[in-house]
């Protein structure tokens, strides 16, 4: 891994090195008489570091080594400010705006704690993203194109031999063998479809319990199927959702009071459009904010 | 005036950490028991599901997710797994997936989580300022009345030096364990902390996702590449984290972007593969990430000139800005590891690329961006099909072909008894996982000496399976003389999706006079085909409509099974077997964007690709003479 020499950051550190001799021999006075401090402080902040990474204290050779990383990082720090390269850095920009996105971000979840009141309250407003899914036990027998040119007809055939027949076990040894649960319990709509897709869980809606039919087309080819039990989706209680109502009460919250922290930091600058161009380029800028 | 904003907003900040916080503790307890309670009321299957999900997740607080666009948060990363919609960016398309996923990671990129003064400490001046308890107060219209009051004192500006006073750092990695906690339901949805450990001397990529089991004794900060570019100092970081009573293993990837560096036959000082090397690798590290958006490393046409199907979605770059081509195919892909692996071990050198596998994402927009005809790109501003197909505007064309050249994102299965942290993490640590281009396919791989040769007609047979033989990710080591072993493959199509082609079992090993081999095996092929006297099956045939973006399920089968003994086993030669299904041809993503786009398909694209599935092998071990 001599490759780690390579790095362009060395070469990259090397002709700021060049820049940095050029400069200081231009540089006055003063500036030779700069300081980097090291007090206690600064060297509990090193160690508090190092400690939550390690959950120790680091070592006399560690810490010198952590000392001597931040004098390194600390000298081109100062040097890069004092050469003006941090102005107009775009990275530099759009870190400092992340950072305040991130401040925001806390910011805004303190307005509005979510209360029971204020939960119960957004749980009215978005009553149906709370259902819990209607769930089905039922049975199924596959019929595949992998043993079928037809298996529509096949499966309408059989169907039509037992039709008379309410009793789940007539059919249920019939079909194609095929990878999937022969009876499924009390499964939820999702889990049918990730199992079956096609057209299953709308096809289960509305049929008959207690009785064979179909056959229905899932993604995998055609069933007969026979359910025994359903459970309408149903809104549960208050307290067995309260945090996830929480969660995506603060979500929401978050949303929006970081777009009023936004329109209120807007507030403090005047936008001023000298641009010529502006009017041509006006379909496609827009000066809205972006921030979700 | 900048400072000034800043100090309020920390004030404010860590005023609402601290009351956060002294409840924080006995919330986070009272959670943990919670999980671990109902975790035993989630039923378990010992014949084990396969649970799809992405522990290879960037958001824009990855700082290149950011700069590149994206809008989104840890939080919708999670919201768009469960299948809700979220912000996009790009063209304003807000992302969504078609079928949830079963589990999901956040892992950003360590370096620049640490970035904030910690502000949880009790002692801080913050916490004592009276606008701290109004701001917090139940009373929603004090509180709003001090909100109000913060953002006008704000303009006027206010006495800033405590800021320097705080030490360390609250870091954005405590924020994303306890969003991943809040969208964590056992049996239903598992999270995961995880981070992204960034070296790349050289642009060389030897990334690792770290992912932890649960938040048990977690460190407090992940390790990052300032720490130090060497895989070993991350190993001895993750060791330590062990000691302290944490459960973690880490995931490389992108081995194709490594120039030879991800599988080296050297140690980081280029020192030769010890035993003790080898067994902290794979102590640390059980999975490889074969394939993701920047394209997949199972195998390249140059090292395995035999392979039909080796040039899958290679993408040929290194990390550079300035668009270079990597020199070294050897320690770059993934077979060829497993073939030097078995060198190694041969030698007496462990076996340090022993990997079980998984598919993943690498998104940096938070939707891992599986599903080809649902494809949004990896970075923000991809999610406009403009700019995936044609180029981001102001961007050299060298860096667009890469763009085009991504793949879409590719999925971890995992065979776990129920859908738990506990139970997900002990399977990953087992390598009972496999890898898929993004498709939903599964399939089912076991080994043993002892399988009858009716073992799958029986209905049971998965049960017998497990009880005579290694699912994969096993071992097999010498039986009794004369026999060879026995594999037992199964695949599923997925329920929406193509068809399958064929299944194959892709075998390596050391030969006689020391040399690496290999060799691939059509084990069961769909619509009736058979091979020809040497191994070779006829193609599937192809339905893809390129100008419509569409195919059909005419050809190939919904299922494939084979019970399949190694014809040329030799018990006393190292070997691995693993399994790759392959579906029908289906429209690339950026034939599906050419339609969008109502435009023809470029032409230095492939129209249409072989999604498939990929095993973690199973191994053959000589016992020691």
């Amino acid at each position: 891994m001599k490759r780690i020499i390579q790095e362009p950051l060395i070469h990259f550190l090397l002709s700021g090195v060049i820049i940095f001799c050029i400069y200081s021999w231009s540089a006055n006075e003063t500036d030779k008489h700069r300081k980097i401090i090291i007090d206690d402080a600064q060297l509990a902040h090193l160690s508090g570091i190092w400690e939550l990474q390690w959950k120790r204290p680091p070592s006399q050779k560690e810490l010198q080594k952590l000392i001597e990383e931040y004098v390194e990082q600390e000298v081109y720090y100062r040097e890069a400010l004092n050469m003006n390269l941090d102005h107009d850095d775009e990275v530099i920009k759009r870190r400092l705006s992340q950072k305040m996105r991130f401040l925001s971000n806390t910011f805004s979840t303190l307005a509005d704690p979510p209360t029971d009141e204020r939960l119960k309250a957004y749980l009215r407003e978005n009553e149906e993203q709370y259902q819990r899914p209607p769930t089905y036990s039922f049975l199924q027998v596959p019929f595949t194109y992998d043993h079928h040119s037809n298996p529509e007809e096949v499966a309408n055939k059989l169907l039509q031999q037992h039709k008379t027949s309410k009793q789940e076990d007539h059919l249920v040894h019939t079909g194609d063998p095929l990878f999937i649960p022969k009876e499924f319990v009390a499964a939820d709509t999702i889990q049918i479809n990730k199992t079956m897709g096609g057209a299953i869980v709308t096809s289960l809606s509305d049929a008959p319990l207690g009785q064979w039919f179909g056959p229905i087309q899932s993604g995998l080819g055609y069933h007969l199927i026979y359910i025994k039990e359903k459970t309408p989706a149903t809104l549960p209680d208050f307290h067995d959702i309260r945090n996830q109502l929480e969660r995506d009460y603060v979500y929401d919250t978050e949303k929006m009071g970081r777009k009023m922290i936004y329109e209120k930091f807007k507030e403090n600058y005047d936008i001023i459009i000298t641009s010529d161009q502006y009017q041509e380029l006006l379909g496609d800028i827009s000066l809205q904010h972006t921030a979700q | 005036m900048r400072h000034l904003l800043t100090t309020i907003l920390l004030t404010l900040g860590a005023s609402f950490l601290l009351s956060a916080c002294s409840n924080e503790n006995t919330d986070q307890k009272n959670t943990q028991k919670d999980q671990s309670k109902k975790s035993v009321e989630v039923p378990k299957n010992p014949l084990k599901e396969a649970y799809f999900g992405n522990l290879h997740i960037h958001t824009s607080w990855s700082f290149d997710g950011f700069t590149n666009g994206s809008v989104t948060e840890p939080d919708d990363a999670y919201r768009w797994a469960k299948g809700e919609a979220i912000p996009g960016g790009g063209d304003g398309t807000p992302l969504k997936i078609k079928v949830p996923l079963d589990w999901y990671a956040v892992s950003e990129h360590a370096e620049y989580m640490g970035v904030f003064k910690k502000m949880e400490d009790p002692n801080s001046p913050f916490s004592k300022l009276p606008i701290a308890k109004r701001i917090t107060s139940d009373d929603q219209a004090e509180a709003t009345q001090a909100f109000a009051e913060v953002l006008d004192e704000m303009n006027k500006g206010i006495p800033q030096d405590e800021l320097n006073d705080t030490e360390l750092a609250q870091s954005l990695w405590q924020e994303i364990i306890k969003i991943g906690d809040k969208h964590n339901e056992p049996g239903k949805f598992t999270t995961f902390s995880a981070f992204e450990w960034t070296s790349a001397p050289n642009n060389r990529n030897l990334h690792r996702v770290v992912l932890f089991a649960n938040n048990e004794n977690i460190p407090q900060l992940p390790y990052s590449v300032f720490d130090s570019p060497k895989p070993e100092d991350l190993w001895k970081y993750m060791e330590n984290a062990r000691k302290n009573g944490a459960t973690l293993l880490a995931v490389p990837h992108n081995g194709n972007a490594s120039d030879g560096m991800m599988f080296e036959m050297v140690d980081s000082d280029d020192q030769p593969i010890t035993k003790a090397y080898s067994e902290s690798r794979m102590r640390n590290e059980p999975l490889y990430e074969i394939t993701q958006i920047k394209g997949t490393s199972e195998a390249h046409p140059d090292l395995s000139p035999n392979d039909e199907f080796a040039g899958f979605e290679i993408w040929d770059y290194t990390l550079s800005a300035i668009t270079e081509r990597p020199k070294n195919r050897k320690g770059s892909y993934l077979r060829e590891a497993y073939k030097d692996g078995l060198k190694l071990e041969k030698k007496g050198a462990g076996n340090p690329f022993k990997y079980g596998v998984i598919g993943d994402s690498d998104t940096h927009n938070s939707a891992s961006s599986i599903e080809e005809d649902n494809y949004t790109g990896k970075f923000g501003m991809e999610n406009d099909p403009k700019h995936r197909l044609n180029g981001i505007p102001g961007s050299p064309d060298p860096l667009n072909q890469q763009i085009r050249e991504f793949s879409s994102g590719g999925l971890a299965g995992i065979w776990a008894e129920s859908n738990t942290r506990e139970a997900l993490f002990e399977a990953m640590m087992r390598k009972e996982t496999f890898a898929t281009s993004g498709t939903r396919l599964k399939v089912r791989f076991f080994g043993s000496f002892e399988y009858s040769k009716e073992l799958m007609e029986d209905n049971n047979w998965v049960k017998m399976a497990y009880e005579k033989g290694v699912p994969m990710g096993g071992d097999l080591s010498a039986a009794a003389s004369n026999k060879s072993p026995i594999f037992a493959v199964h695949a599923i199509k997925e329920a929406n999706g193509a068809n399958l082609d064929r299944i194959q079992i892709i075998k390596g090993w050391v030969d006689q006079s020391g040399k690496t081999q290999e060799k691939i095996y059509n084990i069961a092929l769909s619509d009736g085909r058979t091979v020809d006297a040497s191994g070779n099956a006829p193609a599937v045939g192809n339905t893809v409509d390129a100008s419509k973006a569409t195919y059909t399920n005419d050809i190939g089968d919904t299922e494939l099974k084979a019970l399949w003994t190694d014809p040329e086993f030799d018990a006393n030669l190292h070997a691995f077997y693993y399994v790759r299904v392959l579906e029908i041809p289906t429209p690339r993503w950026s034939t599906y964007d050419a339609k969008k786009l109502g435009i023809e398909p470029r032409k230095d694209l492939p129209t249409s690709i072989q999604e498939r599935g990929w095993s973690s092998p199973i191994w053959y071990t000589p016992t020691s003479k």
